[in-house]
């Protein structure tokens, strides 16, 4: 061999090498003849073991028959290009590759052995997938991912870019940074320079940008320095995302947290097992304890021995998502002093939904169950003043009453009208104490039944009677069925019975029929009045069995307090009932009466 | 046929008196205690046909005094009579044979009187 082809040979092998491609050749016999490095590491093969080994060794058995066919017929016309097929390493593992393949030729033209060009696929595809796939992320991304060269020039812009500083790609490819930095920031964008020039990272560095309305907006920048092969820096790449939002929810956090630590309430945070994570300034104050001598103990310091139980079943219900409201409980004070409190507790979720906590609102009540107990006091008291009240009123009635009856008899006939009228005028005085002290009784929740058995058509009969004789200018129309037997206070329900009478009586300034019906039909009483009075307007007719309601709203010169139908109204339900009126103005009124015939 | 003794025990002597002129000349000899210390006394002297008891009294409470003469077998079979200005006491008042609110009819006083006294 000459000098000349031996240099030649070397550069032809120092070609081989540098190629970013396997190559292998064999001769006629299927022998590996060359190879380069490229070649052994994709078959993850030595040089020696490569070389003498039969080419088969590296094609899949299937495929035999592709490569001999190969060899056979389409070597003769030259070369076989891009040949997408498999091989085998040496540890078994199959390659997609494509191929190239070519026939070696003596100077006579005689086919000597085979090359073959050898390209992995998948590394291929892989990095074009990949490419593609950081293109569409840079793309789609909200953040604003910008490239530029180390003097600044912008040299790529994404769609976030666009969307934050509001220009589109056209506008700004070329055009220097600075058209994004407010004038008294330039100097910042000089220090991001000469860091990544230093090669260093530059992260979450919170500044204000331009948009390209001229509006400063709050941004993280994070800016990396773009390298290429060799490690040499080309370019800058920034991405800047728009904190506008989280700048509204820091602020929200902050104020939350102010709130919290600032709260008069006790507000404390613990593990699902108990352990306290968090202590506010209001929990320090009612319990005792500073923050940083409970966090991380469990809550059970500020828990009575008798009702840890309680705390058992809270946070059992905590960890199935349920709330305790206001729960009026006792808690120890730092030092074991009893407190009486009222507890909120709440899970406190991640954001997976996870329950990994309770939050718990501790209020001080002592001055609450103190202010009760005041007032349980003042309405005992005032319970007993009624009391008194009721018997010192009723005292100077009673001799009055019966000073009077006796009158009545000694005076002369013609003189016993005014006697009877002073009476009259008594017996409506003792109707409004009795109200009166049935009202205060009702808003005591102190009004007493006494339930029995009695004929209801009796009761009704009795009261009739009274008001016949004391009313000639009105025709009691009586429809009863006969021994209408009930359970129930026989004493307030004739109550009921005459307060229905009365008013019928004294909204019928002009007399006429006054009927009243009873019947039992499903083991329901159903009694009504019906007169032919002034009539109730459709808007009142709600109304009137509200408290003090006709105080306003009914013609003043008919007297009365307007308690009756609010006490008949309590009397009725308190026996499982129901009473309401129908009317219109000018058309007379008819209530009626449901009672359930037994109290069960 | 022997006179009738009633004890009226009632603290206002307007309505004592009241009760007395209802009662006066039905042959019936009245005697009124202002307190139930009275009424004790009375009732070691004498024990009487009939007794008007007030519900409310300065020294005492007449249903209370109800039951314990109830309770007890020298004073159990006489008969009583409450009186309350609160009618709804009524139900609290079943250990007496009568009861009366207070302020009261007159003549409706006089039967219950008369009907218990003819026992």
């Amino acid at each position: 061999m000459t000098r000349n082809s031996d240099q030649d040979l070397f550069t032809l092998r120092s070609i081989l090498e540098s190629l970013e491609e396997a190559i292998i050749t064999h001769d006629m016999a299927d022998k590996i003849l060359n190879s380069n490095q490229l070649a052994e590491q994709m078959f993850d093969l030595s040089r020696t073991e490569l070389y003498g080994m039969s080419i088969y060794n590296l094609i899949p058995l299937p495929l035999h028959d592709e490569y001999k066919e190969i060899l056979k017929r389409r070597l003769d016309s030259g070369s076989v290009s891009h040949l997408k097929t498999i091989r085998l390493t040496a540890n078994g593992k199959s390659l997609a590759v494509s191929l190239t393949i070519s026939a070696i030729k003596d100077d006579n033209g005689k086919i000597i052995g085979v090359s073959q060009i050898i390209r992995e696929c998948d590394a291929e595809r892989a990095f074009e997938e990949k490419q593609s796939i950081l293109a569409a992320i840079i793309e789609d991304s909200e953040d604003a991912i910008i490239s530029k060269t180390l003097q600044g020039y912008i040299t790529s812009w994404n769609k976030g870019a666009e969307q934050i500083f509001g220009y589109t790609k056209e506008e700004v490819i070329g055009k220097h940074i600075n058209l994004l930095i407010p004038s008294e920031r330039v100097r910042e964008e000089d220090m991001i320079l000469n860091r990544i020039r230093e090669g260093n990272k530059m992260t979450h560095f919170e500044t204000i940008r331009l948009t390209k309305s001229g509006n400063e907006i709050p941004i993280s920048l994070t800016a990396s320095p773009v390298k290429d092969k060799r490690g040499q820096i080309m370019g800058i790449s920034k991405i800047a995302r728009n904190i506008s939002y989280k700048k509204i929810s820091e602020e929200r956090q902050a104020i939350l947290a102010a709130i919290v630590e600032n709260s008069d309430d006790a507000i404390i945070s613990k593990t699902v097992d108990g352990l306290i994570t968090s202590w506010n300034r209001g929990a320090e104050k009612i319990f005792g304890y500073k923050e940083q001598e409970v966090i991380g103990q469990n809550i059970s310091i500020i828990i009575p021995s008798d009702r840890i139980d309680e705390e058992t079943v809270i946070l059992k219900n905590i960890r199935s998502g349920v709330t305790v409201d206001h729960f009026q409980t006792v808690r120890l004070r730092k030092g074991g002093m009893p407190l009486d409190i009222s507890l909120s507790v709440s899970p406190i979720k991640d954001s997976a939904g996870r329950i990994i906590g309770a939050s718990k609102i501790a209020r001080d009540i002592t001055f609450e169950k103190l202010a009760q107990s005041i007032l349980k006091e003042r309405n005992k008291r005032k319970d007993e003043f009624i009391a008194m009240a009721s018997h010192e009123l009723k005292t100077p009635l009673t001799s009055m009453s019966g000073y009077l009856q006796l009158l009545e008899i000694k005076v002369p006939d013609e003189d016993k009208v005014f006697v009877k009228r002073i009476i009259r005028q008594q017996e409506r005085l003792n109707n409004l104490f009795n109200d009166l002290f049935d009202i205060s009784k009702i808003q005591a929740g102190k009004l007493k039944f006494s339930f029995e058995n009695f004929d209801m058509t009796q009761l009704i009969l009795e009261v009739i009677d009274s008001f016949r004789n004391a009313n000639p200018d009105f025709r009691f129309q009586v429809d009863l069925q006969e021994n209408l037997l009930i359970e129930g206070d026989s004493i307030r329900l004739e109550q009921v019975i005459t307060n229905l009478l009365a008013n019928a009586v004294k909204y019928s300034p002009n007399g006429g029929n006054v009927e009243v019906r009873a019947t039992i039909h499903a083991e329901e009483l159903i009694f009504s009045i019906r007169d032919q009075g002034l009539g109730i307007a459709s808007e009142h007719l709600r109304e009137i069995f509200n408290q003090y309601y006709r105080a306003e709203q009914i013609d003043t010169k008919i007297a009365g307090l307007g308690l009756g139908l609010y006490i008949s109204k309590e009397i009725i339900e308190r026996h499982g009932g129901r009473i309401w009126a129908e009317s219109s103005l000018g058309e007379g009124s008819k209530f009626t009466v449901i009672l359930p015939t037994s109290q069960k | 046929m022997v006179q009738k003794t009633v004890f009226i025990v009632e603290d206002d002597p307007d309505i004592q008196e009241v009760i007395s002129l209802i009662l006066y000349g039905k042959g019936y000899d009245i005697n009124t205690c202002g307190t139930a210390g009275d009424l004790k006394k009375e009732m070691n002297i004498q024990l009487p046909d009939l007794i008007v008891l007030d519900v409310r009294l300065p020294d005492g409470n007449g249903i209370e005094i109800c039951n314990e003469i109830k309770k007890d077998p020298k004073t159990s079979e006489i008969p009583i009579i409450l009186m309350s200005a609160n009618k709804y006491e009524r139900a609290e008042t079943s250990c007496a044979n009568g009861f009366i609110s207070k302020p009261f009819n007159i003549g409706t006083f006089k039967d219950k009187v008369e009907k218990l006294l003819l026992r």
